[in-house]
């Protein structure tokens, strides 16, 4: 039985059906859900960060996440399930290894995730990282394909 | 309106586990599962069989439907769920073709397919038969990926 569900959320669509999913889940099952959103530092735009891909210096400082993490309470709220268990989490790196790494802190027996995200380059970019978390998740993980039509509408 | 979910069942440990899924959402919300198995013609294991890739003699298509459906029974008594409702199908053809095709003649809502089958060359087979799957179906597609 499914107990503990993963849910990286990036804003896009995609995410949004994964996570209506997962609320099926852990309403069949019980289970207690967790929001993840992945903050991906950006590269520092002058010289030295440019060539060594560093964040620039008020990334690093400035640690407040409660702009994510009020996302992900109304991305929750929206799911109209309030007795659930959920636990918010907002964690900063390359999105991939840091999905896999918050599943095995959090404990996780299921990965649940969106194939096409955010990024420009569409599947390239968010579609890679479902497929890396799903090469190196140490858990199952169920994939969210939202059929390419509506997406673009 | 129930939701239709359709789930190819190819025997292996993969597709067990994407029904098992698929029963959770069906206990959550009362939809009709469909079971589907496309029969992959087996090789006769002689040395003529080898060479040209005949079938074995005593294979027939009637025969292969009914080990299909066999095999389609079996796999939903092994999910335990017995009072939702359930089809079973067995057709020929291109895995990959015969699973989208059904999902729109069925006029399915969600595919749920496990993201490796049996025919085993790591993937190769299933797993491009879910990839393929994923990229033209009309509907939302799970694949659920199990951990070796």
């Amino acid at each position: 039985m499914i107990k503990r569900i993963l849910v990286p959320l990036d804003g896009s669509d995609g995410a949004r059906q994964a996570l209506a999913h997962a609320s099926w889940l852990q309403r069949a099952s019980d289970a207690t859900l967790c929001l993840l959103m992945v903050r991906e530092p950006p590269s520092a735009d002058e010289h030295l960060g440019a060539m060594v891909g560093v964040p620039p210096v008020e990334t690093l400082e400035a640690d407040d996440d409660s702009e994510e993490r009020r996302l992900l309470q109304a991305a929750w709220r929206e799911l109209g399930n309030a007795e659930g268990h959920v636990e918010i989490r907002v964690a900063t790196g390359s999105p991939a290894p840091t999905i896999v790494e918050q599943a095995q802190t959090f404990g996780a027996d299921l990965i649940v995730m969106g194939s096409r995200g955010q990024g420009q380059f569409q599947s390239l970019v968010f579609g890679s990282v479902s497929q890396q978390v799903t090469e190196s998740a140490s858990c199952p993980v169920v994939t969210y394909h939202v059929p390419q039509s509506e997406t673009e509408s | 309106m129930t939701r239709q979910i359709l789930v190819p069942i190819d025997g292996s440990e993969s597709a067990a586990k994407a029904l098992e899924h698929a029963c959770l959402l069906q206990r959550a919300d009362g939809a009709t599962i469909h079971l589907l198995h496309i029969p992959e013609v087996p090789v006769a294991q002689d040395a003529l069989g080898r060479k040209t890739g005949a079938t074995p003699l005593d294979y027939t298509p009637a025969r292969a439907r009914e080990q299909g459906e066999n095999l389609l029974r079996q796999a939903w008594q092994a999910t335990g769920s017995h009072d939702g409702s359930v089809r079973f199908l067995v057709e020929d053809g291109h895995p990959a073709q015969v699973i989208v095709a059904q999902a729109r003649s069925l006029n399915i809502d969600l595919i749920v397919m496990g993201s490796r089958g049996l025919s085993d060359l790591r993937g190769l087979m299933v797993g491009s038969v879910s990839h393929k799957v994923t990229h033209v179906a009309p509907c939302q597609v799970i694949t659920l990926h199990v951990p070796e």
